[in-house]
């Protein structure tokens, strides 16, 4: 009997879900699509992002007041809101990789159409239209878990929205050069308008390449697949119920709004900050602005890690302690900014610390706690908590960084006290079967069990929760090393008179 | 020991310096009369003072446009300074151009002052004294209802300090540059269509003709 030759260079599990993450392979179509996706989005950030380094120039251009560039900041990110919500049925529907082109290549209309607004009002739209691309988060999401099974799932997701979430970080960066660029041809009030064009470009530029290049799932495009009779529609009202009534779902939306959000609200308004503060030039404050962002190359996934650290002794409940004390941290250094306003070293010492703090809390809230929450809404829930990142930063820009009663450094001083506040309320996180920050499990209560109330009695005798059975087993490690260990003592110790018996 | 103490004293004059107030300049020992230069023709209106109806203001007469190469022709008396003084002239920002607006905030710290551009003026090293100067305002300057104010720059001062000061009554417009020319709005209307007209491209292959 002749050898076949594998489909695929890397292994896979029984859903062709490949087993390992290689970062530096663009192997097909495991790895090509997680390199086109996290690239999509982090483009995304770069446009949505592209006017903060930018901001002294064009709020001279369009004569801009405190309130409209806090109005525009909120809109930025108020868009994606609804978009989040509207991708997850675009995924489900059409697959990721419309959700991506679709995305990218209808905002790129409103990112060119920046380069000829004129007031206040026309920049809030296209700052609102052109931050619907954010939305790409979630097919981004979705393409990682399709493509990789659940062991390695974690990792790539937090890898590519860490990765994407660097977008901000680079246009900070490199958004002053285009201009600077643009600036050496043109006055500075066209400068900037061409240099928009970039990003605009960058989108085309992805979108197509997501479309032509990517593969929906390890099997083929959603097309051929239904074609072929092996994808059905997926049913949303289920599992819209599953997320929306359990309240770990809203616990979380709460809390990502003082993670994410605070990380957008931040990208928002760091640039100028540096640049109002302490006198220095664009490119220096873009350089310094850019440091925030671009941490999440690395610390987005360290809050994964450290999580998992945590969940092997402790659990989910060490889980929650590291999300806990990381977005804490975070809080803390947001009230740290007030008092070293008066220094530029002061206060990028902050930056740094501040800027591996909230990808921290970002990583460990989407990627390690948020997917326990619920199997069966499992991508409505994720959808809405990253949609409350978004929500928490329009609440937070609206509160602390739009009105002119308060300074920004005030502002960043309170959007601490929030943060810290809303940390606070982890304390209330509960899962039966593994415990809470200050609460312990119940040992009667199985993993089984919590994931199957999602399911009606009669979906449970047409056997329809057995899909959520495996996870409900892979899940088990959130006991903690104490607990498992114990659970097999017992295990053992009520096998072993079955044994002598039979001998 | 005597050293420290003159150290000290330099020190605490180092510091009084870098903190000075406009107080410290108080009278104004200069006074400023603005007239304009509007399409060739030169104006000497009266000045516009009156901002709450903004009547004055509108008005050809004083109105700079960028475009047109309009400049302000900015007069100034005031008495000769010491040796080596020069004299630096700034915009400030109106009341109405600076509310709302934290990064033109009035300071009493003049090194701190936002609304009269103390870091960046236009021109620098005047002589002391009476004296004019032509202003044209450059194609970056910021659309606002401005006044001129004048520091009189004390020499090899470090950190600057200042001797004396001066500010026009008056108010003047800036109409800027047009910051939309038709050029770019083509390309913006070009460019916006390729990323919609390529997704109704693509699906329209894959799913009507590929029938995928």
């Amino acid at each position: 009997m002749s050898a076949t030759t594998p489909r695929f260079s890397v292994p896979v599990d029984s859903e062709n879900k490949s087993k390992v993450l290689k970062i530096w392979s663009f192997q097909r179509p495991h790895h090509l699509s997680f390199h086109l996706s996290w690239m999509s989005f982090m483009l995304a950030f770069f446009a949505t992002f592209a006017a903060p380094p930018m901001m002294p120039v064009i709020r001279n251009n369009l004569d801009l007041t405190k309130p409209d560039i806090g109005g525009a900041s909120i809109a930025a990110v108020t868009g994606a809101v609804f978009s989040r919500i509207l991708l997850g049925a675009v995924c489900d529907s059409y697959g990721p990789r419309y959700g991506h082109g679709v995305l990218q290549l209808l905002c790129s209309a409103a990112t060119f159409a920046m380069a000829s607004i004129t007031n206040a009002a026309g920049f809030i739209i296209c700052r609102m239209v052109i931050g619907f691309s954010l939305a790409t988060f979630v097919p981004c999401q979705f393409w990682c878990s399709v493509m990789f099974n659940a062991k390695i799932v974690g990792t790539a997701n937090a890898v590519a929205a860490g990765w994407g979430n660097m977008g901000a970080g680079l246009t900070h960066l490199i958004m002053p050069y285009i201009f600077t660029g643009m600036a050496s041809h043109q006055p500075d009030f066209i400068a900037w308008r061409c240099a928009y064009f970039v990003p605009g470009f960058a989108q085309i530029i992805i979108g197509l390449l997501v479309l032509m290049f990517g593969q929906d799932l390890p099997d083929g495009n959603y097309g051929a697949l239904r074609k072929a009779g092996k994808k059905d529609k997926a049913k949303t009202h289920m599992e819209l119920l599953a997320a929306v009534k359990n309240y770990r779902t809203w616990l979380l939306v709460l809390n990502y709004g003082y993670c994410f959000g605070v990380e957008l609200t931040v990208d928002n308004n760091i640039s100028p900050y540096l640049y109002d503060q302490f006198g220095i030039d664009l490119h220096l404050a873009g350089v310094l602005g850019a440091v925030f962002g671009l941490s999440n190359l690395f610390a987005r996934a360290l809050g994964g890690l450290a999580s998992d650290y945590a969940s092997r002794r402790f659990g989910m409940r060490g889980r929650l302690w590291t999300l806990w004390i990381v977005q804490s941290l975070g809080g803390v250094c947001s009230i740290l900014m007030f008092y070293t306003s008066h220094s530029l070293g002061a206060t990028m010492a902050i930056v740094v610390c501040w800027s591996i703090f909230v990808p921290m809390g970002c990583g460990a809230t989407y990627v390690d706690i948020a997917p326990f929450i619920t199997r069966r809404g499992l991508g409505v829930a994720t959808g809405l908590i990253g949609a409350g990142g978004n929500t928490g930063s329009a609440i937070t820009q609206a509160l602390f960084f739009t009105g002119t009663s308060m300074t920004t450094t005030e502002g960043f001083k309170w959007m601490g006290v929030m943060i810290l506040a809303v940390t606070a309320t982890l304390v209330l996180m509960h899962f039966p079967m593994w415990g809470g920050m200050l609460t312990r499990a119940n040992p009667e209560v199985t993993e089984e069990e919590y994931y199957s109330r999602d399911y009606t009695a009669a979906e449970k005798e047409q056997g329809l929760h057995r899909a959520i059975l495996n996870w409900a087993s892979e899940s088990r490690s959130n006991r903690g090393f104490k607990e498992q260990l114990a659970k097999l003592s017992a295990d053992l110790t009520a096998a072993a008179p079955t044994t002598a018996a039979a001998v | 020991m005597a050293r420290a103490g003159i150290l000290l004293l330099l020190g605490f004059c180092g510091l009084a310096a870098a903190a000075q107030n406009y107080s410290s300049l108080q009278p104004p020992a200069y006074t400023i009369t603005l007239s304009f230069n509007i399409s060739g023709t030169e104006y000497n209106p009266l000045p516009c003072v009156d901002l709450t109806n903004r009547a004055c203001l509108p008005q050809a007469s004083t109105c700079v446009s960028v475009p047109n190469g309009d400049s302000v022709i900015i007069r100034w008396e005031g008495p000769a300074g010491a040796a080596g003084n020069t004299l630096s002239l700034m915009t400030c920002f109106s009341n109405s151009s600076a509310v709302d607006r934290p990064w033109r905030k009035a300071n009493a710290v003049i090194s701190k002052d936002k609304k009269c551009n103390v870091e960046k003026p236009f021109k620098q090293g005047l002589p002391t004294g009476s004296g004019s100067y032509v202003w044209t305002p450059g194609a970056n300057t910021p659309p606002a209802i401005y006044n001129i104010q004048l520091l009189e720059v004390q020499a090899n001062s470090d950190p600057t300090n200042y001797t004396a000061m001066g500010r026009s009554v008056g108010f003047f417009q800036i109409q800027p540059i047009n910051s939309t020319p038709s050029w770019l709005l083509a390309m913006v209307g070009v460019f916006s269509c390729i990323g919609p007209l390529t997704l109704a491209g693509f699906f329209t292959w894959e799913k009507v003709i590929k029938k995928d």
